[in-house]
C-alpha cells in the first residue's frame, strides 16, 4: 500500500503546484497588490473621479438651479432635437445594420470585402472630417448648393444635416455587432428552414431574427449612446444656433465657454445619466443573451448548470 | 420518388468535388452512399436537394428535369450532418415549423399540427421531450428530432446526411430500424 501511495501523493503535489501556475499564484504578494492598487487607482481617477465631478459641479448652487438649468426653453429645445435626432437614426441604422449583417454573412457576391471595408470608414475617419463631408456635399458652396437654395431646402445649418451627420457616423454600430453573431452561427439553420419550406421572410422572421435579437438590442444601445452624445461631425453641420440646431452636447460646450459652469454641467449630467443607463442595459441585455437557452421548461429540473 | 442523377460536375474554386457522376435510384430504394470524408458526399447531397446547385448536368426527380428547380418546389427532405435544429425553439416548435411556414390554404390547424408532431415524436420515441430545447438534448436524440423534423413536411425523398455520424452502436440500430420504417 505504501509504495501505492507515493506515486499518488507525488501526483497531488504536482497537480497543486501545476494549477497554482495556472492561477496566477506565483507572482509574490507585493506584486499582486500593487497591480490591482495600479488598476484601481486609475479606474478612480479617471472613470469615477469625472462623473463624481459632473454631479458635484451640476448641483453646487443646489437643485433649483440644476433644474431651472435643464427646463430653461434653450436646453429644452437641445434635449427635443437630440431625441428627434436618436429617434430617426437609429430605426434607419437597426435597418441598414441588418442588411448589411445579412448579406454579408449569409451571402456570397462580387464586392463583398468592399463593403465590409466601407461599412468602417465612419469609425476610422475623424468625427470632425465626417461632418466637413456633409458641409461640401450640401454646404453654399457646394454643387448641390445653388439647387438647394433655389428650391429653398436647408440642410447645412439645420436639422436636416445635424440627422445626416449623426446617421453618417453611428451607421457602423448595428452591423458592427451582428457580423460576428452570425458569422458564429453560420447559415445552416436557415438552410433548414429553406428545405422545410419556408420562404426568404419566413427565414427571417422566425429564425434569423430570434438567434440575433440580443447582439441586436446590444447594437442598438450603443448607436443611441452615440447618436445621442456625438459631438464632432454634428458640432461641424449644425451652425449653433441656440434653440434651433442645438444637441446637448452642442449646448453644453455654449455654456461653458460662456462661464456658465453650473448650467453647462447640468445639462452634462444629463448625458452622464444616459451614459450610465446604456451600460446598466448593456449589462442587462450581455447577461441575457448569456442565459437565453438555460430556461428550464420542464418544471422540476434545473439547468443553470448547462453549458451553451 | 424516384432520383436520377445525370453526369453532375461540382468544382469549389480549384477544387473539383464532382466529377460526371451519375446514379439513378427508384422508388422506395434504400440507398448510402459511401467513401471517405472529402469525396463528395455532402456536395452531392445538396445537389440533389436544390441547396447547392452543380456546374453540369442533369437531375431529374420523377422523370422531370428538376436541375433549376428551388429547393422548396423539390419536396425533399434533408437531415443535416449537424442537425441544425432551431436553438431558440422547443423540439415541438422545431418539428412544427414546416408546418407553420406552409401558405395559409395549405396550413394545418393548430389541433392537427400538435396531432401531428405528436405521432412523429412517438415514432422517434421521443415524446416525452417536446417541450425541451436542442440545447438540453443529446446527440442521438438531436438526430432523431431532426429526422422526425423532415418526415413532418412530408416530403418524397428523404436524404439523410452522415446520419450515424455521432451515433453509438445501439443508437445507430434504431436509427436505422427507424429510418427504414419512415420510409
Amino acid at each position: 500500500m505504501g509504495k501505492l501511495s507515493m506515486p499518488m501523493n507525488t501526483t497531488i503535489a504536482a497537480r497543486a503546484t501545476l494549477n497554482a501556475g495556472i492561477g496566477g499564484g506565483q507572482e509574490s504578494k507585493l506584486f499582486r497588490w500593487a497591480l490591482i492598487a495600479i488598476a484601481t487607482a486609475f479606474l478612480g481617477l479617471f472613470l469615477f473621479a469625472p462623473i463624481i465631478a459632473v454631479f458635484a459641479k451640476a448641483l453646487e448652487k443646489g437643485l433649483s438651479v440644476y433644474f431651472s438649468a435643464i427646463t430653461e426653453p434653450d436646453a429644452q429645445a437641445a434635449i427635443r432635437l437630440t431625441i428627434l435626432t436618436a429617434a430617426i437614426t437609429v430605426p434607419l441604422n437597426l435597418c441598414f445594420g441588418v442588411a448589411a449583417a445579412w448579406a454579408i454573412t449569409k451571402f456570397d457576391f462580387f464586392g463583398k470585402n468592399l463593403l465590409i471595408t466601407l461599412i468602417d470608414i465612419p469609425f476610422s475617419v475623424s468625427p470632425v472630417i465626417s461632418g466637413m463631408i456633409f458641409v461640401l456635399l450640401f454646404g453654399a458652396q457646394s454643387l448641390l448648393g445653388p439647387f438647394l437654395t433655389a428650391h429653398n431646402i436647408k440642410i447645412i445649418f439645420a436639422v436636416p444635416g445635424i440627422v445626416l451627420a449623426t446617421i453618417f457616423v453611428t451607421s457602423p454600430f448595428i452591423a458592427r455587432e451582428l457580423i460576428p453573431v452570425m458569422q458564429a452561427q453560420g447559415s445552416e439553420e436557415e438552410q433548414a428552414a429553406i428545405s422545410l419550406g419556408a420562404s426568404g421572410w419566413q427565414i427571417f422572421w422566425r429564425v434569423t431574427l430570434p438567434n440575433i435579437k440580443w447582439g441586436l438590442l446590444y447594437g442598438v444601445i450603443l448607436c443611441n449612446a452615440r447618436a445621442m452624445g456625438e459631438f464632432g461631425a454634428v458640432s461641424v453641420v449644425s451652425g449653433h444656433i441656440r434653440g434651433l440646431t442645438n444637441t446637448m452636447p452642442l449646448h453644453v460646450e455654449i455654456l461653458y465657454n460662456e462661464f456658465q459652469f453650473v448650467a453647462a454641467f447640468s445639462v452634462a449630467s444629463l448625458l452622464t445619466i444616459l451614459a450610465l443607463v446604456t451600460l446598466a442595459a448593456k449589462n442587462f441585455v450581455q447577461k441575457k443573451s448569456r442565459q437565453r437557452f438555460i430556461t428550464s421548461p420542464v418544471e422540476g429540473i434545473d439547468y443553470s448548470g448547462v453549458q451553451l | 420518388m424516384s432520383i436520377e442523377v445525370a453526369n453532375i460536375s461540382k468544382t469549389f474554386g480549384t477544387f473539383t468535388a464532382l466529377k460526371g457522376v451519375s446514379i439513378t435510384i427508384t422508388s422506395g430504394e434504400l440507398v448510402a452512399l459511401l467513401g471517405p470524408s472529402g469525396s463528395g458526399k455532402t456536395t452531392l447531397l445538396r445537389i440533389i436537394a436544390g441547396l447547392d446547385v452543380s456546374d453540369s448536368g442533369i437531375i431529374r426527380l420523377d422523370t422531370e428535369d428538376a436541375t433549376l428547380r428551388s429547393i422548396r418546389e423539390r419536396r425533399v427532405g434533408f437531415v443535416f450532418q449537424h442537425y441544425a435544429l432551431f436553438r431558440h425553439m422547443t423540439v415541438f416548435q422545431n418539428i412544427a415549423f414546416g408546418l407553420q411556414v406552409k401558405s395559409r390554404k395549405l396550413r394545418p390547424s393548430k389541433d392537427e399540427t400538435r396531432e401531428k408532431v405528436f405521432k412523429l415524436l412517438m415514432l422517434v420515441q421521443l415524446d416525452w421531450l417536446a417541450d425541451r430545447y436542442p440545447s438540453q438534448l443529446s446527440g442521438g436524440q438531436r438526430q432523431r428530432i431532426a429526422l422526425a423534423r423532415a418526415l413532418a413536411v412530408e416530403p418524397k425523398v428523404l436524404l439523410l446526411d452522415e446520419p450515424f455520424g455521432s451515433l453509438d452502436a445501439k443508437v445507430r440500430l434504431e436509427f436505422a430500424t427507424l429510418a427504414t420504417q419512415a420510409t
